[in-house]
């Protein structure tokens, strides 16, 4: 392929910001929260200017192709449209996020920052690469800084859950490596925009077909896999509670905001548009994967006494709703109603994923601050009556509480609405047993306020310490996006729905 | 509390007007000509009377409930201990609002000029005073203040002016204890909810949390001790096969080393002796084999 840049390569500065970032910061040791809180600041800027230039009719834009390795397909091919835009934005929300909880690193300060930075990097990596190699580099790359800030920051059994976090994504990666050397050994290709366009044509599944007999189906297994770990879908969850829980909190905010994130992109990205005619035949078992993974995360939080693991059991539940839309809308739609249905569950979920990475990081930056408070304590018991001490904390916690229960004028409202009235249309029954999800959700959140704000006050939280003014300022911009999204969804759907539209048009089931 | 009309009369006026209107009082009211239509319905539904006659007890139980209410609050004397006084203007204003609509609403809702009802229906509303004429809504008039008085009467004759301590009992608890008692534990409504829906979702919240640690944890422990002891059969192949074939292999040949070794004595008597031997032995070995 011949080289190809229009404009201002913006999408490799905004990868390449962090990891010098991340550089300075190693070597910068009680002054690297400052770097780090700068570099993520001057992304987020970088990533709003990419959002706000994106190509109108919602095709992949500021495009980056050069050849790299043009023998074994590889090229240094970059792009974004509404979708990775969105990505990046959230990834750069919360990163800076993220630094501005880790305030109190005594711990080699500069290490730990810059392996925030280098994480952030992977993330920005791979919602901007095109190509399988160059996207797979940077997919296991976010995976290196995370293990080691969950090892050498994490609790008191972290060495267990770093290892068992890398290994099982490793294992959900090589699957996915494999899948794809099967796909390059048919066609030759690794780009997922000429894959998709293969498979669009029907051309893909001929080709592989050809080389190496009726395999598609298992080569969509094992991509599924690769990202059914990542998400995560039940049953491939089981590292996320003990890495959520064993992380310092700054961590968890990233893995639930950012890394989580990686696995549904990866759906949309590459294996909708690449599998979309296995993964339809696959729908059935598919949903009910989905719709244990929204009922059986809420529930499994019930019965959590750890705030976090509380939380990470709610993270499941929520990112199911995004897997359920999207294995819903996976199947041959016929008529104008039922394209409509696919839209939303797809405007619903790319929302989603926006709204549970702010909601989601929030809450556990208020874990963490509850956490600076008292010493470490999480437990769903330990507290009581907080709300009398520690007002403010209280209302702006009960907010973003809110948000992640689907209080309508908050923002995740607007995107488990569009997923459910995408996909009641489209797979009634899965829907219907959902909706338990919400309930369970609602029941476990009040029960969390109830436990941790209301009631008695334990006379040795009489004085808890509220918010202080630094940590009001930091949280107010994110409380207000919740609000701004909450009232005004259309800021973000009327950038995202071109996309959809775009992106439906072309993915076969 | 007790006694507050002479304290706070405004808002016992106000509260007044809102409780008739919650209880039907009849033609002033707007909730009397809801209530009216409510029941107007119900009897006139082919179906069961049941609904109907559950709906008549409702509101008898509904005026009965709020006379008992207002007997407590703002009849009777003050039984506090700190001195009541009238809400500021910011309360009263809109709680006399709020009064007005609950007389003047009804007016939308009368069988005369039932705007309300044509509006859901999409059509114009007909005024014709006549409708109030008609011997069914007569009936229908006469049973719904019967059934509102006789809750009001039945809450005064149990309730009124009398201003009893927190700690008497209740005047039904008196009369009546075996309707008091399950009543005053809310017919176990809440007993029932928890031994059952309460009950199932902390139980199936365990199941999730022990399926999440024993079943799906335990794949993952089973697969992580199936590598293991994979890894242990490979290590065993690989000290005893591998190794040891190696190992064997070394030790053979660094034995015929040894043997070597004690032939090659660096004496060169020996070599010429070793020599001379093979020399001969060649020579008869051509010898030999060169006989015809």
């Amino acid at each position: 392929m011949n080289g190809l840049t229009t404009g201002f390569p913006i999408l490799t500065l905004l990868t390449v910001l962090p990891l010098v970032g991340a550089a300075i910061a190693l070597f910068s040791g009680k002054h690297a929260r400052g770097v780090a809180l700068l570099t993520s600041l001057a992304c987020l800027v970088v990533a709003l200017m990419v959002w706000t230039r994106l190509p109108a009719d919602g095709s992949i834009g500021l495009v980056e192709l050069h050849p790299w390795a043009p023998s074994i397909g590889i090229d240094y091919h970059l792009g974004v449209d509404g979708l990775g835009a969105l990505m990046l934005v959230l990834s750069a929300i919360v990163t800076l996020m993220s630094v501005d909880a880790a305030h109190r690193v005594h711990h080699m300060p500069g290490l730990f920052y810059g392996l925030v930075l280098i994480l952030e990097a992977g993330l920005f990596g791979s919602f901007t690469a095109l190509n399988f190699f160059h996207w797979f580099l940077f997919w296991e790359l976010s995976l290196i800084p995370a293990f080691f800030l969950i090892k050498l920051w994490g609790g008191p059994r972290r060495g267990s859950a770093a290892t068992q976090f890398f290994i099982y994504t490793m294992a959900g990666s090589v699957a996915l490596l494999l899948s794809f050397l099967a796909i390059f050994l048919a066609t030759g290709s690794m780009d997922f925009v000429q894959l998709a366009a293969m498979a669009a044509s029907g051309a893909l599944s001929q080709m592989v077909t050809a080389h190496l007999g009726a395999v598609m189906p298992w080569l969509a297994i094992g991509v599924l896999a690769g990202f059914a770990v990542k998400v995560p879908l039940v049953p491939f969850h089981t590292w996320l509670p003990a890495a959520y829980a064993e992380a310092p909190s700054p961590v968890t905010m990233l893995l639930t905001g950012g890394m989580s994130k990686m696995g549904v992109y990866g759906l949309l990205r590459i294996a909708l548009p690449i599998f979309g005619v296995q993964i339809a035949a696959m729908r059935t078992p598919l949903l009910v994967l989905a719709v244990l993974t929204v009922v059986m995360g809420a529930w499994a939080a019930a019965a959590q006494k750890d705030l976090k693991r509380v939380f990470a059991y709610s993270s499941v539940n929520h990112l199911g709703y995004c897997l359920l839309g999207i294995f819903a809308l996976a199947v041959p739609v016929y008529g104008a109603a039922a394209q409509a249905s696919q839209a939303a569950a797809l405007n619903g979920v790319i929302l989603q994923m926006f709204n549970h990475g702010i909601t989601a990081a929030a809450i556990f930056w208020f874990i963490a601050m509850i956490q600076f408070r008292t010493g470490g304590l999480r437990g769903i018991d330990d507290f009581g009556g907080l709300r009398n001490p520690a007002p403010v904390l209280t209302g702006l916690m009960g907010i973003v509480l809110f948000s992640s229960l689907g209080l309508p004028g908050l923002n995740s409202f607007v995107s488990e609405f569009l997923i459910f009235r995408g996909v009641f249309p489209l797979a009634w029954v899965a829907a219907t047993i959902s909706v338990l999800g919400l309930l369970v959700t609602a029941i476990v959140i009040l029960t969390v306020i109830q436990k941790v704000f209301s009631g008695p006050v334990p006379e040795h939280w009489a004085n808890f310490p509220d918010l202080h003014h630094s940590e009001k300022v930091a949280l107010a911009p994110v409380i207000a996006l919740m609000f701004i999204i909450g009232l005004a969804p259309r800021l973000i759907l009327d950038t995202i729905n071109p996309t959809v539209v775009n992106l439906l048009a072309h993915w076969r089931f | 509390m007790g006694g507050l009309r002479a304290d706070m009369p405004l808002t016992f006026a106000t509260y007044a007007i809102a409780m008739l209107a919650l209880c039907g009082f009849p033609i002033f009211f707007s909730g009397f000509w809801s209530k009216d239509g409510i029941l107007e319905a119900a009897q006139h539904w082919s179906v069961a009377k049941g609904p109907f006659y559950l709906l008549v007890f409702g509101a008898v139980l509904t005026a009965f409930y709020m006379m008992r209410q207002v007997s407590y609050v703002f009849l009777g004397y003050w039984r506090g201990r700190k001195v009541a006084h009238e809400s500021p203007a910011v309360m009263t204003l809109p709680m006399t609002v709020l009064a007005f609509f609950a007389m003047a609403l009804g007016l939308i809702g009368t069988p005369a000029w039932p705007w309300f009802h044509a509006f859901l229906e999409g059509r114009a509303a007909t005024f014709d005073l006549r409708s109030f004429a008609q011997p069914a809504w007569l009936m229908l008039l006469a049973t719904s203040s019967l059934v509102v008085f006789l809750g009001l009467g039945l809450g005064w004759w149990f309730y009124g002016n009398k201003s009893p301590q927190p700690e008497e009992p209740d005047a039904l608890e008196i009369s009546a204890p075996w309707l008091w008692a399950p009543l005053h534990d809310r017919l176990y409504v809440d007993e029932f909810y928890g031994v059952t829906v309460i009950a199932f979702f902390a139980w199936w919240a365990r199941v999730a949390d022990w399926l999440d640690r024993r079943v799906w944890g335990g794949i993952v422990v089973a697969v992580a001790w199936l590598f293991g002891l994979w890894a242990q059969f490979n290590r065993f192949l690989d000290v005893n096969w591998v190794d040891g074939g190696f190992d064997k292999t070394c030790e053979e040949l660094s034995s015929g080393g040894g043997l070597l070794a004690s032939v090659q004595t660096g004496r060169v008597q020996n070599y010429l002796r070793i020599l001379a031997v093979a020399v001969v032995a060649l020579a008869i070995i051509l010898f030999w084999s060169s006989r015809p």
